[in-house]
């Protein structure tokens, strides 16, 4: 998986590629959860992610809980249908900020 | 007071009989005895004049026969005589013309004679033949010289067919011979040295020849030789005749002379000439010659010496006629042998005959007495047939009545409940007659209602058979599985029901049931439980479900108190998992591929219409292809002998144990034979109800499957993931199954690889199979686990109070169609699967 990261006036935009799986969450959740220090505004673009597995579902709860515990909010964007199921299969679209 | 039918007349009737009946068979008894002893008497007679007869004809014959057989040798003495005096005659005249020719050489010219020549076989030809040394040419003067015999030669062999051969050989050794066996000889013969030719030289005059194995091979021969002369008087050769012996005996001797009766010649030395004994040994003699060897030594000395006669002599142990007489012109004798039974042959028959004369007169008496018998039984039968008609009119008045009342009553008895006795005689008779015919109304009324019911009962018995399913196969087009069932109902009409239907394409029901009690109460029940419950399974609710509801709508209206006990299954065709539920009913039978019949452990619930709102509990189990499931009503394991002990389940266990590899009807059909066996003739009380299923699977099983062993790492994640990727790839399936499938191959294998090992690590096996379903085994030799009893995660509850542990499985249990788990051989196998689309 790789990771782009854009600032854009003051939010930060993750835009992540390839599989949120066992071996890659650990990367993301190395970039995420450090990322709520400075931004207040972080948006995940999911266009280009083919696939999340409950690992990668653990960071982005860890992720959601940090941002509110630090007053700060989280939108995933562009996320494809297979991985809404997911969501959707797991009721994380109740708990995320699906955009 | 018992009474014999009918006895009235027939006291009447053998008072009368008895008496005539009597004086009737002393009557016959001393006619019979007297007819016996006159039969006697003519066997005796006859017997012996028989017997005088045979002896007298018999003496008659034997003298009559010994003239004629002495007759017979004198005739055929002179006719030998004759045809060997002809042959005499025949060397006569040879030996003069060759005297002629031999003393007259230039009167004659010269006449070629050719040596033999294979090609002439058959035919008479004369023939040169010359000594071994002597050249044609040193030869051909005289040769040609005797030539001049050929002609006669050959018409002398010619002239008598037991003449073999007729030639001459003279001093130098030239010899000429006419015969039909140029085939049988060579150029080189030298007469000289022949015996007949050196005795005709000594004799000087006609000799006969000893019998003797001809020099050709044509076998026994006797020969006829005379010197010819030169013109000074001089022996110049001999000329000779053979003559075949088994020929001279066949025209000579053997002329009608019986069966037993034979011929022979004999010369002065007491040896045999022509006879049928005569033949040539091994070592080529002469054998069976001996006149001493056939005939006592004075008979033999009596023929030797010119004697005439007949005599009885023994041979061989039998009795024999010989009649001998000797020849004029050669020391010679014709002897005739015949056997003393063959001559008094017509003696004997004589006595047969006068023999068959008496005892067809002994049969004719017989037949006599035979008839006699037959005229006093006819009159017997007469006088008791006389007898009885009086007796029957005597007795008619006063039985007739009680006759036709008795005869009516055994009608009824019979089964004609429709005949009514009609008796008018006005007295108490009628009275019992009215009586009787009362009571036979009432019975007829009972017994045509009897007869209705049972006629409805036999075709509520058919209805209900034919409720249900009969037809095997069951499923035709489903190979995924197989069923057989039978129900055997009792002489009653009874409850017992099994059922199968598919509730979908994928989930199969089997019933089986027994409702309480028997007869038409039992059966209507029966078919109300059976629509309740094949109507609610089909509304795909689980099976405790089913039988909950069923339980309750059966007590809506159960006034009777009867009640049903029943066990329900519903088989996952793809995956195999039977869901089940038992309503107080015998636990069915499971036999597992490869393994024995054992009980299929259930959850005991109460029975169905016991007691409304009963929860029933199912219970579940894997099938595996090849997996057995048997079902029956206790009509199986109570079925009673005539000491009333019960066939019981152990014997059940113990009979399907006996074959494992019987196919379901075999299966079904074996039970019940032993059910008979045990029976042993008791009647069969209960219903006999079976219900077999048998799972065959969709044929996905380990050797089909491909396989991949990792170390179970997340590090190894990946190409596990490449290889599940592959095999997908092939399948063709959809992608977003693809990434489901992904998703729960990687929730599980991370599973393993954080929790089996730890802290350690070990191997990971993992089997796909990718077929139009998907199936994947997981299988780790970690810590005993089955993720499945997790509990489940919380998929409400917001943000703060959630929690990610269980999220993995419960995706996986999401993805996959079916997710089953089991613990085997010390290892952790998870099995997943998926309709592949």
């Amino acid at each position: 998986m790789t990771i782009n990261q854009l600032q854009k006036n003051g939010g930060l935009t993750l835009v992540l590629e390839g599989r949120l799986d066992t071996t890659t969450a650990s990367q993301l959740q190395g970039v995420l959860i450090p990322a709520f220090e400075g931004a207040k505004e972080i948006t995940l673009d999911f266009l280009t992610l083919a696939y999340v597995s409950s690992a990668g579902l653990r960071v982005l709860l860890m992720a959601e809980k940090t941002a509110k515990a630090k007053g700060a909010s989280m939108k995933l964007v562009n996320v494809p249908p297979d991985i809404m199921e997911v969501f959707d299969m797991t009721g994380f679209s109740a708990i995320l900020n699906i955009v | 007071m018992t009474m014999n039918k009918g006895s009235i007349f027939k006291k009447i009737q053998k008072r009368v009989l008895v008496s005539s009946v009597f004086s009737a068979a002393v009557v016959s008894i001393a006619a019979v005895i007297c007819m016996l002893i006159m039969r006697g008497k003519v066997i005796d007679i006859s017997g012996r004049l028989g017997s005088e007869a045979a002896i007298g004809s018999e003496t008659a014959l034997e003298v009559q026969m010994e003239e004629s057989l002495l007759r017979l040798a004198q005739n055929k003495a002179a006719i030998s005589e004759e045809k060997l005096a002809s042959v005499s005659k025949m060397i006569r005249v040879i030996s003069e013309s060759a005297t002629e020719v031999a003393s007259n050489p230039a009167r004659y010219g010269r006449k070629d004679v050719g040596f033999p020549d294979a090609a002439n076989a058959g035919q008479t030809v004369a023939q040169l033949r010359l000594p071994e040394g002597v050249d044609y040419d040193s030869a051909a003067e005289e040769a040609g010289l005797l030539g001049n015999l050929s002609a006669l030669l050959v018409s002398e062999q010619t002239a008598q067919d037991y003449v073999a051969s007729v030639y001459i050989g003279s001093e130098n050794g030239v010899s000429i011979s006419a015969d039909k066996d140029s085939d049988r000889k060579t150029n080189i013969f030298d007469p000289r040295r022949r015996g007949w030719y050196m005795e005709g030289k000594a004799a000087d005059g006609l000799i006969w020849s000893d019998i003797f194995a001809d020099y050709s091979g044509r076998g026994l021969v006797i020969t006829c030789a005379m010197p010819f002369y030169g013109g000074d008087g001089e022996i110049m050769g001999v000329a000779g005749a053979d003559m075949r012996q088994d020929v001279l005996r066949k025209i000579v001797v053997e002329t009608q002379l019986g069966e037993t009766g034979r011929a022979f010649i004999s010369n002065e030395h007491g040896e045999m000439i022509i006879s049928e004994t005569i033949r040539i040994g091994e070592d080529g003699s002469v054998e069976g010659r001996a006149l001493s060897e056939l005939l006592p030594e004075e008979t033999a000395a009596r023929i030797i010496g010119g004697g005439e006669g007949i005599e009885r002599v023994s041979v061989a142990g039998e009795s024999f006629f010989v009649a001998y007489a000797p020849m004029k012109s050669l020391p010679w004798s014709l002897s005739v042998l015949m056997s003393v039974e063959e001559v008094i042959a017509p003696a004997i028959s004589s006595e047969a005959n006068i023999i068959a004369m008496a005892n067809e007169a002994t049969a004719g008496i017989d037949r006599m007495i035979l008839i006699t018998f037959g005229i006093f039984a006819a009159a017997l039968m007469l006088i008791l047939a006389g007898n009885t008609l009086m007796a029957k009119r005597m007795a008619a008045a006063l039985a007739k009545p009680i006759i036709e009342l008795s005869g009516g009553a055994k009608i009824i008895g019979a089964g004609n409940l429709n005949f009514r006795p009609d008796i008018k005689t006005g007295d108490e008779l009628e009275e019992l007659s009215d009586t009787l015919n009362t009571m036979l109304d009432n019975i007829h009324q009972i017994s045509a209602e009897k007869e209705r019911i049972g006629a409805e009962l036999n075709v509520a018995a058919n209805i209900q058979a034919s409720m249900l399913p009969c037809i095997f196969p069951a499923f035709p087009n489903r190979p995924e599985f197989d069923i057989y069932a039978s129900m055997l109902p009792a002489k009653e009409v009874g409850g017992d029901f099994y059922d199968f239907f598919l509730i979908d394409e994928n989930k199969l029901a089997v019933v089986i049931a027994d409702v309480s009690g028997k007869g038409v109460p039992a059966a209507l029940f029966m078919v109300i439980a059976k629509t309740l419950i094949k109507n609610n399974a089909q509304n795909k609710t689980a099976p405790d479900k089913v039988f909950e509801t069923v339980n309750n709508l059966l007590c809506e209206n159960n006034e009777a108190g009867m009640f049903v006990t029943a066990f329900m299954g519903v088989l996952d065709i793809k995956t195999g998992l039977l869901t089940y539920v038992n309503a107080g009913h015998n636990p069915p039978l499971i036999k597992r591929a490869g393994g024995k019949w054992e009980r299929l452990p259930t959850k005991a619930g109460f029975v169905l219409a016991g007691m409304e709102g009963i929860a029933y509990r199912q219970s579940e189990i894997s099938l595996d292809p090849e997996d057995m499931l048997f079902m029956y009503t206790d009509g199986v394991t109570e079925a009673e002998n005539p000491s009333k002990l019960l066939f019981g389940g152990a014997r059940l266990l113990g009979t399907v144990n006996r074959d494992l590899e019987l196919p379901l009807t075999e299966l079904l059909a074996g039970i019940k034979a032993e059910i008979d066996i045990f029976a042993d003739g008791a009647e069969q009380a209960d219903d006999i109800t079976m219900l077999a299923m048998k799972y065959i699977g969709r044929g996905v099983s380990a050797y089909n499957m491909k396989e991949l062993i990792v170390e179970a790492k997340t590090e190894n994640l990946d190409s596990l993931q490449d290889f599940i990727a592959a095999e997908l790839e092939v399948s063709g399936c959809a992608m977003k199954q693809r990434t489901q499938i992904a998703i729960a191959v990687e929730e599980i294998f991370v599973n393993i690889a954080h929790y089996a090992y730890k802290p350690g690590t070990g191997a990971a096996l993992i089997r796909i199979s990718a077929g139009e379903e998907l199936v994947i085994e997981f299988e780790d030799s970690g810590k005993p686990y089955n993720p499945l009893l997790a509990d489940e995660p919380d998929i409400t509850a917001g943000a703060d109070g959630r929690e990610v542990g269980g999220l993995g499985i419960f995706m996986v249990k999401n993805i996959m169609d079916t997710v089953e788990y089991r613990h085997e051989d010390n290892k952790n196998i998870l099995v997943i699967k998926k309709t592949l689309s």
